[in-house]
């Protein structure tokens, strides 16, 4: 009996070492295994969790360690200012983070995007606004080209984004706030796109216009004529992101730069909302647990009636339901980019993920600065940049009452 | 829903709104960037009799009802939570000269606190006393024919701008909270400085700032009441003071709801049961708040003994309730709701204070879980007898 259990053990233990991907429970070869691990973990010297493979711990490890050392020193003095963190995305361009998800014959790293979602946690547990840049980079635009672009558009754009030479922004605007008349070859655009993140970083963009019934969507190069940018720095939170506003003026777009097949629009648009889901909900993630991990911090320094406010039950109270969504919310957003990566519909998993983590991340801010009192409300430290950097990542891309009808859609089918 | 109040509130509730729409709307933005203190708004209110509200008639005031503070400070508040909080602060420092100074020192700063020639603030916080109380380390020495008073007070609302102070400082360090005395110090009296100024989250209408005292000297005509009662009057002062941060809330929760209505509205959303769920238990939430408040207030200007559980269930409730709508209100505008233009973010940033100031909502629980346990403590004690 014992060597049977030693030797499920040994399978088990292979096999989180041997899977290519990620040690998903949903990959396992072995699912019955599954009951036995969380008494086998600790016999194996580890407790059982949802284990990343070997190359996205490093990853993690690596990020950790370049988030903490370098973004974090001057994240409060990139909200301040509200300008674009330039010199951390160079650097994290050097590491390929900006090639995240651009296959490696473009100059990409080819992540997984389960190690996506574990780059973009580490860096917004000190700058959301960082983390968005990347995350926009990547999945607004990097993705959808990457799956429907052309050879053209791939060539011209992806090698470029891998390196970081180019960041690249998204719009997204009702046919009622951005007017796109097809005249021939060419799409001829005019109006106002409000909210179009990375707008600051100057680079090409794509961009969704919603009708009707279709969706248009186009890669809007840099240069483009007729296009004007302005920073928006009246938004609550994300100063540093460099989202703003593109008026565009007869603005003339080449119909072959269009994504995908024509009456494809409203699927383009959902499927990179879906990948986007999961990149946001890492990003949430990040910042709920990087707000958790400051309110520890000063809970356990801050001395009232002669102790450490730790000791209080209602400071504990919070702390245990902070940790509690976290892991909630990390349990769900991993599982999306799992799914993603076993090739699955991941669509619900992508929706409750946001969901949930974009809530959590509001409730968990909010709390931590709680936690802080006075100190909290002041721009001294940090964690009122994570409150309103939550407001934000909790209604982009959906708000949470789209998000539940997304849910119910997938779910009633 | 109707609360029947009387003429004279019907006139201050006008007033207050009349004032806070011609006056606070159009440069609240402008104060919220510039982190200003509205000096001209507060003048004009004081011109306009607000001030008096909070001062009892013998002394030049209206009567000292806290249902009048309740009403006016959710009126600018509707508008602005900063200018309410810059104008209810002078109520907050004036309540102890009202309750429990000499009638020798009402006389000499009441009357002009209620035309609004004095300023006035409290200073109680310091960085080792947030909810701590107790534990404030400013002290004053007596020293011939007045107190000295070292230390530095933290996070002051109107610190830099009044001209009189209601300021707690240790005069017997040795007996703890009994030892505390409350000092009304002028600010020309020698020794006081302003230190840090803050830049906050919210509420950016209303300065705060450090109050420096290096051997401030202070007469010992203007020690309140008796040393070693300050605590006590502290915690009196709360007490009144607390339906009206309550009614701040409500302001801040009522202004957001509008906003919310107007541009659920315009858009047709209202026919979303999405939507309709979220507006309608906003708006039953905000009236209960109110209902609360309202209900505190009349049980003080009643003549109640002991309300300290009941002025923090309204201090407790209507700032909960307001962050659950100001937050809920940019879910439901999306991101519309994030910029500055759509007038709710300032609401959800100065919102946030509510819970933390005069008490945080952690303290609140603790006041009513303690009053709750004195009672209990009472019954069995009768049932025993």
């Amino acid at each position: 009996m014992h060597l049977a259990i030693w030797t499920l053990a040994l399978i088990w233990y292979l096999d989180f070492g041997i899977c290519h991907s990620v040690g998903n429970l949903s990959l396992d070869p072995f699912p019955l295994l599954a009951f036995f691990q969380p008494s086998l973990g600790p016999l194996l010297g580890k407790e059982w969790s949802m284990e990343l493979n070997q190359e996205c711990t490093l990853l993690q490890n690596e990020l950790r360690k370049f988030a903490q050392q370098v973004i974090l020193e001057k994240a409060d003095e990139f909200d301040k200012a509200c300008t674009l963190p330039l010199d951390n995305i160079k650097q994290l361009a050097d590491m390929g983070i900006l090639g995240a998800i651009i296959p490696e014959d473009m100059g990409g790293a080819a992540l997984d995007l389960i190690g996506f979602v574990v780059a973009l946690e580490e860096i917004s547990k000190v700058c959301i606004s960082t983390a968005l840049t990347i995350a926009t980079h990547n999945a607004f635009f990097a993705y959808p080209i990457l799956k429907y672009g052309n050879e053209n558009l791939k060539q011209k754009y992806l090698p470029d984004s891998a390196t970081g030479r180019i960041i690249g922004g998204f719009s997204c605007a009702d046919s009622d706030e951005v007017h796109a008349e097809r005249q021939g070859e060419q799409y001829s655009l005019n109006g106002k796109a409000p909210f179009v993140l990375n707008c600051e970083a100057n680079g090409p963009f794509t961009t969704f216009i919603k009708g009707q019934e279709n969706v248009i969507t186009l890669v809007v190069d840099k240069d483009a004529p007729g296009i004007k940018r302005s920073k928006n720095n009246n938004i609550i939170g994300l100063k540093a992101a460099g989202i703003g506003e593109i008026t565009f003026e007869n603005c003339v777009v080449q119909s072959d730069t269009t994504l995908g097949k024509e009456n494809e629009g409203v699927s383009i648009m959902q499927t990179t909302n879906d990948f986007a889901r999961v990149c946001l909900s890492a990003i949430a993630l990040g910042l709920s647990q990087g707000a958790t991990d400051e309110a520890i911090k000063y809970a356990k320094e801050r001395i009232q009636f002669n102790q450490s406010i730790i000791n209080f039950g209602m400071v504990r109270e919070k702390i245990a339901e902070m940790t509690t969504k976290i892991e909630a919310a990390r349990l769900l957003t991993y599982n999306a980019a799992m799914q993603y990566d076993a090739g699955k519909n991941y669509s619900k998993a992508a929706a409750t993920a946001k969901y949930f983590a974009g809530q959590a991340a509001v409730e968990i801010a909010t709390e931590a600065l709680q936690i802080f009192g006075g100190y909290g409300y002041m721009k001294d430290y940090p964690v009122e940049r994570y409150f309103r950097d939550a407001q934000v990542i909790n209604v982009l891309c959906s708000t949470p009452a789209e998000e539940k009808e997304n849910i119910v859609k997938e779910t009633i089918g | 829903m109707d609360y029947f109040l009387n003429d004279e509130e019907k006139n201050l509730k006008a007033k207050a709104r009349h004032i806070s729409e011609t006056l606070v709307l159009s440069i609240r933005d402008e104060l919220d960037e510039k982190a200003e203190f509205p000096a001209e708004i507060i003048k004009k209110m004081a011109h306009e009799g607000m001030l008096k509200i909070f001062i009892p008639k013998e002394y030049g005031g209206t009567g000292a009802k806290i249902m009048d503070m309740c009403i006016a400070c959710e009126e600018v508040a509707r508008v602005c939570a900063g200018v309410a909080t810059s104008y209810a602060v002078n109520a907050l420092g004036s309540g102890p000269i009202c309750y429990f100074a000499s009638d020798e020192q009402k006389k000499r700063y009441l009357p002009r606190i209620a035309t609004g020639e004095l300023l006035c603030a409290f200073g109680l916080t310091e960085a080792q006393a947030g909810s701590d109380v107790a534990n404030i380390q400013t002290t004053a020495r007596r020293e011939g024919d007045a107190y000295l008073l070292n230390g530095v007070k933290q996070f002051i609302s109107n610190a830099s701008v009044s001209d009189i102070y209601t300021i707690l400082a240790s005069t017997d360090k040795s007996r703890g909270a009994r030892g505390i005395s409350a000092f009304i110090v002028e600010k020309d009296m020698p020794g006081l400085s302003y230190g840090k100024e803050e830049n906050k989250l919210g509420i950016r209408a209303s300065v705060t700032t450090e109050l420096v005292f290096e051997d401030c000297k202070v007469p010992k005509e203007n020690l309140m009441g008796r040393e070693g009662m300050g605590f006590i009057y502290t915690m009196r002062n709360f007490d009144r003071a607390r339906p009206g941060v309550g009614a701040i809330a409500l302001g801040i929760a009522q202004g957001a709801f509008e906003e919310v209505l107007e541009f659920t509205h315009k858009r047709n959303l209202l026919n979303n049961q999405y939507i309709q769920k979220k507006v309608a238990d906003m708006a039953t939430e905000i009236e209960a708040a109110r209902a609360l408040i309202y209900a505190t207030a009349r049980m003080i200007d009643s003549g109640a003994k002991g309300f300290s559980k009941e002025a923090s269930y309204s201090k407790l409730f209507p700032s909960d309730v307001a962050m659950k709508v100001c937050t809920e209100a940019i879910e439901i505008l999306g991101p519309y709701g994030l910029l500055k233009e759509f007038n709710i973010e300032k609401r959800l940033r100065d919102a946030k204070i509510t819970q933390i100031y005069e008490g945080t909502n952690e303290i609140q629980r603790a006041v009513i879980a303690l009053e709750l346990t004195r009672e209990m403590g009472i019954k069995e004690k009768a049932k025993k007898d």
